[in-house]
C-alpha cells in the first residue's frame, strides 16, 4: 500500500503535523507520510471557520480553514505524502507503526516519528456531571463540527458549561443560527478562554456568562429538558441552596483539553503529568529517541501560530535525525515550575542553545515579574492562563548561569509585596 | 406489524431472562414471538447489570457474609438446596459451550478479598466458612502474598482470602443481543417498540393488545423484569410484587493499569466495595450504596454516588483519582416481595397459559436452566414439544479488527476494506464492525455501542459520535436528524442550518 522506505512519518494531518512535515521536507529529506485519520488534512481547523488565525504566523487575519489551506497547498507543493482515513493503532519505542486504512492493515518503520495527534475534549462523562444521560450533550467541539461541516443545528435553547474559547465562539455562533444561548457557566472566577473570544463573543452578543457556577444536574429522560445550576465556593463546591433551574435541549461541553497521547502511552514515552503530554528537550525529542513531538498533543496551546512554530521545530529536528546526525548532546537543564508557574515547555533543554519557551501561569495576576532562574527577569503587566507567556533565551543570557547547576527555577512574582 | 398476528407463544421482555426463554424455545418446533416495548435487545436492567454469574465463589460469599453473621455460630446464610442455588449449579457448566456456540465474550476473574484489621479479619473468616459450605476453594493470603498479586492494594492490608476458581461473567447485553439472534436465525419472531398495553383471556390462550396491534398467543411468558408485576396484573393473575434497587458504577480509564484481579474489602454493614476488571480491561467500581427506587427508569446519577464509589475504590486502591473516570451509570436491580432471595419461575396460579418469569436482579447466572425450566413447563402444561432437527446452536459475533490476529485482519479488509477504516479511536472499532452491527438491528447511537463498543472508550464519542451517526443515517437511508440516541424522542441533532433564522435570517 505504501513504500517502506519512509523518511519521517507524521503522526496526524492538523497544524502541527503539517507544519512538521513541510519542514521535514524544507530540509531536504525526500520520504515524509503524513498519517491522518479524517478525511481530509488540516484537522480541526476546517470546522474553525471563525477568524483570528495566523495574526502571528502570516500577520494576517484569517479563518481556520484558510490558515489550513496555505500549509495543505505547501505541503502539496513539496510533494508530501499523505495517507487519509488511516489509523493509527499501534506505536512502539523502536519506531514501528502499525497502520489501517481501507487498503488494509500493515507495519511501517520510518527513521523519525513526529507525534501531532492534537488534543481531545473533555466528555461529560469523565467530568462526572450527574443526573440523567439524555441526548443533547456535546463537547464543544462535537457541536462544531456538526454546525459547520455537516450543517446541523444541536437544538434550539443551550447552556454552555465552561468558557474555554471552543464554547465562547460556539456559544456566539450558535446564536448567529438562531438559537438561544441561555448561559455561559464557568467554575473560575474568571473567563476560561482568551481576552478576545469574551469580547467578540460573549459581550458583542450579550451572552450572559455566570462565573462561579457550575451544572449539578443534567435532567430530562430521551432529551435534554433543563439543567440545574449552582454556585460554587473557592474549592469549586455547590453551595447549598444557591441551585436554580434552566430550561435547555441542549447541553454544550466546553470545560478543557487533554493532549491526544493514547499511542504516546503505548510506546512507554514519558509523559509530563501536567501537560498530560510527553516530556520534549529543545528538539521537541520525546524520551523516546527519534519520536519528536508537537503541538496540543504536547500541551494546549491557545493559538494555533505557536502549533505551527512547534511543529517546524519538531520537524527541523525529526530531519536532522532521519538523516543520520546525532543530536548533540550537551549539559541537560531542566525546567521547574515554580510560584505561579503551571507549566514550562520544553521540559528539559540544552545549556548555552537559544530557546523559546512556552510558559502558562496557573493563576491570572497584575504587575508581575516573570523569572526563569539567574538568567531572565521580565516586568509584565498581566498574566492569564489563557495566555501563554513566551520567553526567549539568548546564548548571552545562558553566559550568566554558573556552572553545575542543572535546573531552572521558573517563578511569576508579583511587583506589588 | 399488521392488525392481527398469532403465535403459539409470546414473550414480553427481551432481556437477558426473556431472551434466553427464546433461544431455549427456538429448539422446538414452536412458533414464538419476542416482545419488546424499547427499541433494542437488553437496554433495561441488562445494561447496567454487572454480568457476574454466580455458583458458589468468592463474590457470591461476600453478598452473604453480612447475611450470616447475625445467624447462629456455624451456620451461614448459604442455602444448598434452594432451587436458585441449584440452578445456578446447573447453568455455570453451561456458559463456557454457550459463550463458544454463540461467540460471546466471557471473562475468567481471579478474586481476593482483603482484611484492614481484626474487625475485617473476622469477617474474611465468615467468608471462608461460606466458601466451604459452597464447596469454593479458598487460600489465606498473608500481606507479601496479597501485595505480590497485587502490587497497588493499600499497604495497610495484613491478609486476604484467593478464590482459587475463577469469577465467570459476560456483558449482559452482548449475551442477550447473541441470545436473540440465535433464536431468530432458529425462527423466532421479534418485535421491538412493541409494548404491551393490554391482555385479555381468550380461549383457552389470550388477545395481547400493543401500541402496534394485536397478537392471538396460546401461551405468555412474563419476563418483563421490572414490569413483571403490572405485566402480570393486566392478564388479572398477579400475585407478587417487585421491588427495585439502584446503585451506581463508575468505569476508569484503561490506561489505569493498577488491579490484575476482582478485589474486594471485607463486607460491612450496607457497604459492598468490590473493584473489577471488566472484559474490555476498564477497572469498574462497585462501591456505592443500594438505594430503594420506586421507578425503575430512575438512573440518575449524583455526585455523592461518584464521590463515594472513587472513596470505596482508594480505599483498595489508594492512586485511583477521579481523574481516571470515564463514564458513570446507575444499574436498577429486582427483587420479588414474595421470597426476595428467589426467582419466580411458575405458571401463574391464576391462568394456567400465563407463565412468570421474574428473575431476581437481572440475573443472567441462572438462565440457562430456567429457560430450560420455563420450556419444561410449557410443555407441562400442553405445549407440543417437537425437537427441530435443524437447530442450530451457532452464532457468528461481529468480527473485532482489534483482536483480529494482523494475517486475518488483513484479509477481512480485503474482503470489505470498510473493515481497515477504524472509527473509533479508543476502541478501536471499524466501520465495517458498525455496518455490521446496523445490519444486525442496531439502530440508534446506542445499539451500534452495545453492539461494537464505539463510544465506550475515554473520549466517550467526541471523535467518532458524528461518525457514528452519519453511519446510521447512511445504512438507514435516513436523514442525520432522525437518529436517535437511544430510541424515542432522544433526536441527537433536532434541527438543520438555518432552521432557526425564520423569516428576518438568512435564506
Amino acid at each position: 500500500m505504501i513504500s517502506q522506505d519512509i523518511d519521517v512519518a507524521v503522526i496526524g494531518g492538523g497544524p502541527a503535523g503539517l507544519a512538521a512535515a513541510i519542514k521535514v521536507k524544507e530540509v531536504g529529506l525526500d520520504k515524509v507520510v503524513i498519517i491522518e485519520r479524517g478525511e481530509y488534512l488540516g484537522g480541526l481547523l476546517d470546522q474553525c471557520i471563525h477568524n483570528g488565525f495566523g495574526l502571528f504566523y502570516f500577520n494576517e487575519d484569517l479563518t481556520g480553514p484558510e490558515y489550513g489551506q496555505r500549509f495543505i497547498e505547501k505541503a502539496n507543493d513539496l510533494g508530501v505524502e499523505s495517507l487519509l482515513k488511516t489509523m493509527v493503532v499501534r506505536l512502539l519505542p523502536d519506531r514501528k507503526i502499525a497502520i489501517s486504512n481501507d487498503k488494509g492493515f500493515t507495519y511501517l518503520s520510518p527513521k523519525a516519528i513526529i507525534l501531532a495527534m492534537g488534543c481531545r475534549e473533555r466528555s461529560r462523562e469523565s467530568l462526572s456531571i450527574p443526573g440523567t444521560r439524555p441526548a443533547g450533550i456535546f463537547t464543544a467541539g462535537t457541536a462544531q463540527r456538526y454546525v459547520n461541516i455537516e450543517g446541523y443545528i444541536p437544538g434550539r435553547e443551550v447552556v454552555v458549561l465552561g468558557s474555554g474559547d471552543v464554547g465562547m465562539i460556539m456559544a456566539r455562533r450558535l446564536t448567529l443560527e438562531g438559537v438561544k444561548v441561555k448561559a455561559i457557566v464557568e467554575v473560575l472566577p474568571y473567563v476560561g478562554g482568551l481576552i478576545r473570544n469574551e469580547v467578540q463573543c460573549l459581550h458583542d452578543f450579550d451572552i450572559p456568562i455566570l462565573l462561579q457556577h457550575t451544572v449539578t444536574e443534567i435532567r430530562g429522560q430521551e432529551r435534554v429538558e433543563a439543567v440545574t445550576i449552582a454556585k460554587v465556593d473557592k474549592d469549586w463546591n455547590p453551595i447549598a441552596g444557591t441551585e436554580r433551574m434552566i430550561q435547555c435541549d441542549t447541553l454544550l461541553v466546553s470545560a478543557g483539553l487533554i493532549p491526544e497521547n493514547e499511542l504516546s502511552r503505548m510506546a512507554g514515552i514519558a509523559l509530563d503529568p501536567v501537560t498530560q503530554g510527553p516530556v520534549v528537550d529543545e528538539n521537541m525529542q520525546s524520551s523516546a529517541a527519534g519520536i519528536f513531538a508537537a503541538g496540543n498533543v504536547v500541551h494546549v496551546n491557545d493559538l494555533v501560530d505557536n502549533v505551527s512554530w512547534e511543529g517546524e521545530a519538531a520537524g527541523a529536528s525529526a530531519a536532522k535525525f532521519a538523516l543520520g546526525k546525532a543530536m548533540v548532546k550537551k549539559v541537560r537543564i531542566r525546567l521547574k515550575a515554580g510560584e505561579n508557574i503551571r507549566y514550562i515547555v520544553p521540559q528539559t533543554i540544552a545549556r548555552g542553545e537559544e530557546i523559546v519557551l512556552s510558559v502558562r501561569v496557573k493563576e491570572p495576576a497584575e504587575h508581575v515579574r516573570l523569572n526563569v532562574g539567574e538568567l531572565r527577569s521580565q516586568g509584565m503587566r498581566a498574566v492569564k492562563p489563557s495566555e501563554m507567556v513566551k520567553v526567549s533565551l539568548s546564548s548571552k543570557e545562558w553566559e550568566k548561569m554558573g556552572s553545575g547547576v542543572d535546573e531552572l527555577l521558573v517563578t511569576c512574582e508579583s511587583r506589588r509585596g | 406489524m399488521g392488525n392481527l398476528l398469532e403465535t403459539q407463544v409470546l414473550i414480553i421482555g427481551a432481556g437477558t431472562t426473556g431472551t434466553a426463554i427464546a433461544r431455549e424455545l427456538s429448539k422446538y418446533k414452536v412458533d414464538t414471538i419476542l416482545l419488546e416495548s424499547r427499541e433494542d435487545i437488553g437496554m433495561g436492567e441488562t445494561k447496567a447489570s454487572h454480568g457476574f454469574i454466580y455458583s458458589g465463589g468468592l463474590t457470591a460469599a461476600g453478598s452473604l457474609v453480612m447475611k450470616s453473621v447475625m445467624l447462629p455460630s456455624g451456620q451461614t446464610a448459604f442455602n444448598p438446596r434452594s432451587r436458585k442455588t441449584q440452578m445456578e449449579h446447573e447453568s455455570i457448566k453451561e456458559f463456557p459451550s454457550l459463550a463458544k456456540e454463540m461467540e460471546v465474550g466471557l471473562s475468567h476473574d481471579r478474586r481476593l478479598m482483603l482484611a484492614r484489621d481484626e474487625g475485617d479479619l473476622k469477617m474474611l473468616k465468615v467468608a471462608e466458612r461460606i466458601c466451604g459450605d459452597m464447596g469454593t476453594k479458598i487460600t489465606w493470603l498473608d500481606r507479601e502474598g496479597i501485595l505480590e498479586r497485587e502490587p497497588w492494594v493499600t499497604k495497610d492490608v495484613i491478609a486476604g482470602i484467593a478464590d482459587e476458581g475463577y469469577q465467570l461473567s459476560v456483558y449482559p447485553w452482548d449475551w442477550a443481543i447473541a441470545l436473540a439472534e440465535n433464536a431468530r436465525q432458529n425462527g423466532l419472531r421479534l418485535l421491538l417498540l412493541t409494548e404491551v398495553i393490554g391482555i385479555k383471556p381468550l380461549g383457552g390462550g389470550f388477545m395481547v393488545y400493543t401500541n402496534r396491534g394485536s397478537i392471538r398467543t396460546e401461551f405468555i411468558i412474563n419476563a418483563a423484569g421490572p414490569y413483571a408485576d403490572k405485566v402480570a396484573k393486566m392478564a388479572g393473575v398477579c400475585d407478587f410484587g417487585l421491588t427495585c434497587t439502584r446503585s451506581q458504577m463508575v468505569i476508569l480509564d484503561k490506561r489505569v493499569n493498577l488491579l490484575n484481579q476482582s478485589v474486594s474489602l471485607a463486607p460491612k454493614p450496607g457497604k459492598v466495595r468490590t473493584l473489577r476488571k471488566t472484559i474490555s480491561g476498564n477497572i469498574q467500581t462497585i462501591c456505592s450504596e443500594y438505594y430503594p427506587v420506586s421507578d425503575p427508569e430512575d438512573t440518575t446519577t449524583l455526585m455523592n454516588w461518584t464521590d463515594q464509589s472513587i472513596a470505596g475504590a482508594q480505599e483498595m486502591i489508594p492512586s485511583i483519582s477521579k481523574k481516571d473516570i470515564i463514564t458513570s451509570y446507575v444499574g436498577v436491580r429486582v427483587f420479588n416481595t414474595r421470597d426476595p432471595e428467589e426467582d419466580i419461575l411458575e405458571v401463574s396460579k391464576g391462568n394456567p397459559r400465563f407463565l412468570n418469569a421474574a428473575i431476581r436482579l437481572p440475573g443472567v447466572s441462572v438462565t440457562p436452566a430456567a429457560a430450560r425450566h420455563i420450556v419444561n413447563l410449557l410443555g407441562n402444561q400442553g405445549l407440543e414439544l417437537a425437537t427441530k432437527t435443524d437447530f442450530n446452536p451457532h452464532r457468528k459475533r461481529i468480527p473485532k479488527v482489534s483482536e483480529l490476529p494482523d494475517e486475518e485482519r488483513r484479509k477481512l479488509i480485503a474482503q470489505d476494506p470498510r473493515y481497515g477504516h477504524i472509527v473509533c479511536r479508543c476502541e478501536e472499532v471499524s466501520e465495517g464492525e458498525i455496518v455490521e452491527a446496523i445490519r444486525r438491528g442496531a439502530r440508534t447511537v446506542a445499539g451500534v455501542k452495545y453492539r461494537t463498543r464505539a463510544g465506550m472508550g475515554r473520549c466517550q464519542r467526541g471523535f467518532c459520535g458524528p461518525r457514528v451517526l452519519e453511519i446510521l443515517a447512511r445504512e438507514l437511508d435516513i436523514p442525520m436528524r432522525k437518529v436517535t440516541q437511544m430510541g424515542g424522542l432522544s433526536r441527537v441533532l433536532l434541527y438543520r442550518s438555518k432552521d432557526l433564522l425564520g423569516s428576518g435570517g438568512l435564506t
